[in-house]
């Protein structure tokens, strides 16, 4: 202990220091908050394994009954028989629609991790926001439409160059070799808030004539960076009902969204609907991409956004 | 739904779903982890101890985590309660076993990096650390509680079976403490 507390070096700290106390305790909490001792482990990966590897041979040890490690009741023979009844239901389900795979991804209710983003089927803050707004109460505080409630500054969606971009940002900016034809850059941004940095790259196409009863005025790909910040948590983003179909995105592992409902909105009638995007999602160096679309996928296809994701440098 | 894992909600969703599947598990475990380890450094001052103590707690939770029942109290003052229960069997232990001499926190001192912002971090963390080992057992439960498993105050009278305006005058008792030691290991190294 003799050889560091020179380097603590900091003022607050001291006891004769003229800085004012809360600040001085506010700063010992940081230092509370931000130690991380883990990073000296050296089991932290060998026991995840090891743990992991016991789960897996307790789910298959307990596959028969369905029952989750650790659990230890014993079924009477009443609900024996009504689960082997629920059993056979399953079973048929499985025939009829298992072999199909992404109904076989929706109906597993997947939880995925891609980099710092845990996805699930939970219902999108839009579904959530018009389930709330509908309900005959309207208490919605959550503003799907909302972009960001902690930027650093006011967000006008500018066009930097990437050079531009990469300086604001602090890190290399990707930027698509491949775009489909008729798009046009529009955007290139840089989102900086409390736990991220997101670089969004968007281009645009004016549609002639509109889609979606003329709702739908242009078609837009959407490019984003996102860099989350030291010691920033893991984060949950719910994509509703639609299959999280597993796929590889430039060698790295990711998924496939289609038709996410992501903003709401109401039609002349006051009816709700919703605005739905597809959405490509991997991981890469350190960095949560995404490339989504407004465009249905019988106009602009996963093998599309696809070529444009491999055309990234 | 884009939100931050550390809402209650969330985490009582991703405790449900580790039971289930082995996926969840691990995005549980990588949590946890950090937190388990951090409050378990904390108590016992020793990194070779930590690592057993922690994969003692880990094989623990997944033992039992079927009877965790997310009614009763947040997942993190579940695992608090048996971090805190396998500390104190190792100290035990260790009572019993006296020759088993601690390690010391430097022999870790490789901070990974040459670069001097680097080590001076590595030095600074190992200073809290040393400095949270002079704190009593139960300050360093309440700053265990608070700052590695991220509780509220009323989740940690709760925990702890006390009120939560004490909870709130130890801690801060405790922080100034704190405060005081990492001054004092200062002035001394002057």
């Amino acid at each position: 202990m003799n050889n560091r507390s020179n380097n603590i070096n900091i003022d607050v700290l001291n006891k004769n220091s003229s800085v004012h106390e809360e600040e001085a305790l506010k700063k010992v909490t940081e230092l509370l908050f931000n130690d991380q001792p883990a990073a000296e482990s050296r089991v932290e990966k060998s026991l995840k394994e090891r743990l992991l590897q016991r789960y897996a041979s307790a789910q298959h040890e307990t596959a028969d009954s369905a029952k989750a490690p650790g659990f230890h009741h014993v079924p009477s023979r009443q609900f024996k028989w009504v689960m082997a009844g629920i059993a056979s239901i399953i079973a048929l389900y499985g025939i009829l629609f298992l072999s199909v795979p992404e109904v076989q991804a929706a109906t597993r209710n997947l939880i995925i991790r891609i980099g710092n983003l845990l996805i699930d089927n939970d219902p999108t803050d839009a579904e959530l926001y018009v389930a709330t707004m509908t309900s005959g109460t309207p208490t919605a505080t959550v503003d799907p439409n909302k972009v960001c409630e902690d930027c650093r500054q006011v967000q006008v969606a500018g066009l930097l160059s990437v050079e531009q971009a990469g300086e604001n940002a602090g890190f290399p900016v990707f930027e698509a070799a491949y775009i489909p034809d008729g798009y046009e850059l529009v955007v290139r941004d840089v989102l900086d808030t409390d736990e991220t940095i997101t670089v969004d790259t968007s281009y645009r196409m004016e549609l002639d004539p509109p889609l979606h009863n003329g709702e739908m005025m242009s078609a837009i790909i959407a490019i984003e960076q996102t860099y989350f910040k030291k010691g920033s948590p893991v984060w949950e983003s719910s994509v509703g009902d639609v299959p999280i179909v597993e796929v590889t995105v430039r060698g790295y592992p990711g998924i496939w969204l289609e038709q996410v409902p992501i903003y709401p909105f109401q039609d002349e009638n006051g009816d709700w609907n919703y605005a739905n995007w597809n959405q490509l999602i991997w991981a890469e160096d350190g960095y949560n991409m995404m490339i989504q679309t407004n465009m249905p996928s019988n106009l602009l296809p996963l093998s599309e956004l696809q070529k444009i994701a491999e055309s990234l440098e | 739904m884009t939100t931050q894992l550390n809402d209650g909600n969330n985490e009582i969703k991703l405790v449900m779903r580790a039971r289930q599947d082995i996926e969840s598990f691990g995005i549980l475990y990588d949590l946890y982890f950090p937190r388990v380890y951090k409050y378990v450094v904390y108590r016992v001052f020793d990194y070779a101890a930590a690592d057993d103590i922690v994969s003692e707690i880990f094989e623990r939770v997944l033992a039992n985590l079927s009877k965790y029942d997310e009614r009763k109290a947040p997942f993190g003052a579940w695992v608090f309660a048996i971090s805190r229960h396998a500390i104190l069997d190792h100290l035990r232990r260790r009572k019993a076993h006296p020759l088993l001499a601690l390690d010391s926190l430097a022999r870790r001192a490789d901070p990974g990096s040459n670069t001097e912002q680097a080590t001076l971090e590595h030095d600074r963390n190992n200073s809290l650390r040393a400095a949270i080992h002079t704190l009593s057992a139960q300050e360093i439960d309440l700053i265990g509680l608070k700052y590695s498993f991220g509780l509220t105050n009323r989740q940690i009278a709760s925990a702890l079976g006390k009120n939560a305006n004490n909870v709130g005058v130890m801690l801060h008792r405790a922080i100034n403490k704190l405060r005081g030691a990492l001054a004092g290991e200062e002035e001394d190294d002057e």
